[in-house]
């Protein structure tokens, strides 16, 4: 009989679905309500030390591969964000991953410090965001020394296991992946959104007030997938592949191009409230079919000659 | 392929007066939405919101705006022939049923009403509409209400017409007389908690619209939770006794940021 349930960084999950930052993460309830909905685990809508109301709407839209979003980080900042992380850690019953963003890399520790305090299984730092450039400046993951330094920070601020969250906009993911580890970090996330722009023909504009966003759903998933890739080529550290999966056959891409977890935001619209089960209905299946008994026998299968 | 999350550009055909600040925009689209659904709005370079929906008429549909922000200000201004863009319907939808049912609308929430009331009266059931506002000039639809057929009972505030007094008032005179297969709610949260309360103590189904600050309108950003409950997909529309002991309901909301606020 295959399972599901695997384990990462010493702790056990009963699915590799990670809710990805930025989706029903913004209340300590709705975390509560998607591992209810079936993720293994869970991740809060990134926080800032401020409370940020993020962009002017429209912030999300479909198109017809995918979801572009700039939602513009908005959060309540870390003191009620803290708050919620504590509610999840109580109610969800499942790992919970805080998730922090700042524009320097002494705030980047300062937040850290600052949601320590719900004792969330994981930190996870957003160093990757494409749509705050205009406040931000280039972001840190796009960046090998900028990438090393904010990491070191982090996990000299805090003792929770550190994973980092890369960019997909950059020429080449493999350098930052090496900095990061280097840099003691405990895992790689790898990836955030890739930036983009939609149309609205007859409106002669972008549909984004923010005009750029970030691209999620089927079009960004065989760029996660080369990113998942290239990460597992360049560190040791274990990876959550995030970027577009929908399918149980897409998580097993994810897991075979070096991913440990997989995680899950964009399904949420494609298929449905319960994506994380039907996902895991579904690699459930492959597995059986297919005759693999774990999700970590399927780890970086794709790199073997 | 239609999109669920994307904007269509739809074009008002016909803009009809409610009362001084309000207004009932017909838009030429095949929106396919049932009453309690709302969209998503968008007046390009202003603004986008979720705007519960007022009618569906097959090849169009309606949205009833009152001028209440810089949004609805510019919703005000547009004129026949603009275009702006909607996404959805979205939400839960009210379930209708029985053949007596009775509808408590408490300002604006009186238009998405109007539509239940319409499909209601279609359906040949006994409507007794409650409606409720501030004062006399505040009230909206009642023509259209009481053109359907339906029972129309008004209260304000400050008396200017109908029952002085709240809607709840008239809903417990009525409820003490009546016996309904469904109440329908649509209006401020704390009205519509009364109006649930009310319904539990005659064993009377309940079903009211509690909605949170949208940004997706989908499902997936979170922002509209109420206790767990994700307001735009699993609700607006929901039956009171599964939202009553929710630890948000009646008394927490929250911001664009997602800063607790609680109500007054």
């Amino acid at each position: 009989m295959a399972t599901l349930s695997t384990q990462f960084l010493g702790k056990k999950f009963k699915n590799p679905f990670v809710l990805a930052s930025g989706f029903m993460g913004v209340t300590g309830l709705s975390m509560a309500s998607a591992a209810k909905h079936g993720f293994g685990a869970v991740t809060i809508k990134s926080l800032s030390l401020q409370p940020r109301k993020g962009h002017p709407a429209p912030v999300i839209v479909e198109f017809d591969r995918g979801l572009i979003n700039a939602v513009g980080l908005s959060n309540p900042g870390v003191k009620e964000g803290a708050d919620e992380l504590a509610l999840a850690k109580k109610e969800a019953g499942v790992p919970v991953f805080a998730s922090v963003f700042a524009d320097t890399v002494e705030h980047f520790a300062e937040a850290a410090k600052a949601v320590s305090k719900a004792k969330p299984d994981f930190l996870e730092i957003d160093v990757s965001c494409p749509n705050v450039d205009n406040e931000f400046g280039t972001p840190f993951a796009c960046d090998p020394k900028a990438a090393y330094d904010v990491t070191r920070a982090v996990k000299k601020a805090v003792p929770i296991p550190l994973s980092v969250k890369l960019s997909p906009n950059v020429p080449h993911l493999g350098p930052i992946a090496r900095q990061v580890e280097k840099a003691g970090a405990d895992a790689i996330n790898a990836i955030n959104t890739l930036k983009g722009m939609v149309i609205q023909p007859e409106a002669r504009r972008p549909v984004l007030t923010n005009k750029f966003g970030g691209i999620s759903g089927p079009a960004l998933f065989p760029v996660a997938t080369r990113c998942i890739y290239e990460a597992y080529q360049s560190a040791k550290i274990p990876i959550i592949g995030t970027g577009g999966v929908t399918t149980g056959r897409d998580a097993a891409s994810h897991l075979m191009a070096g991913a440990s977890l997989v995680g899950i935001g964009s399904a949420l619209h494609f298929r449905g409230l319960d994506a994380a089960k039907t996902i895991g209905k579904e690699l459930l299946e492959f597995m059986e079919l297919e005759g693999y008994k774990k999700v970590q026998d399927m780890v970086g299968l794709a790199h073997e000659a | 392929m239609k999109l669920s999350a994307a904007f269509e550009m739809v074009r008002l055909l016909e803009v009809k007066n409610e009362n001084p600040s309000t207004k009932t925009f017909v838009f030429e689209h095949d929106l396919g939405a049932k009453p309690g659904q709302f969209v998503m709005a968008w007046i390009p370079t202003v603004n986008e919101k979720p705007m519960s929906v007022g009618g569906d008429e097959g090849n169009t549909f309606s949205l009833t705006v009152a001028n209440v922000g810089t949004f609805s200000e510019a919703f005000q201004k547009l004129k026949p022939g603009d275009r702006i863009g909607v996404r959805g319907p979205y939400g839960r939808a009210y379930q209708l049923k029985g053949k007596r049912v009775a509808m408590v609308g408490g300002g604006f929430g009186s238009a998405p009403l109007r539509f239940l009331a319409e499909l209601a009266r279609k359906k040949a059931v006994h409507v007794d509409f409650i409606q409720g506002a501030r004062s006399k000039d505040r009230l909206i639809l009642e023509k259209d209400i009481q053109k359907l057929g339906c029972h129309l009972h008004v209260a304000t505030n400050d008396g200017s017409k109908g029952k002085k007094g709240m809607v709840t008032d008239v809903l417990a005179e009525l409820l003490k007389a009546n016996r309904y297969d469904g109440v329908y709610a649509c209006g401020p949260e704390l009205m519509m908690q009364a109006v649930g309360k009310l319904c539990e103590k005659h064993a009377t189904y309940c079903e009211i619209s509690v909605e949170r600050y949208m940004k997706c309108g989908f499902g997936v950003c979170g922002q509209c939770d109420c206790g767990g409950l994700l307001t735009c997909v699993e609700g607006t529309v929901v039956d009171y006794q599964k939202i009553k002991d929710n630890p948000d309901f009646g008394r927490i909301h929250r911001d664009a940021s997602g800063q607790k606020h609680f109500f007054k």
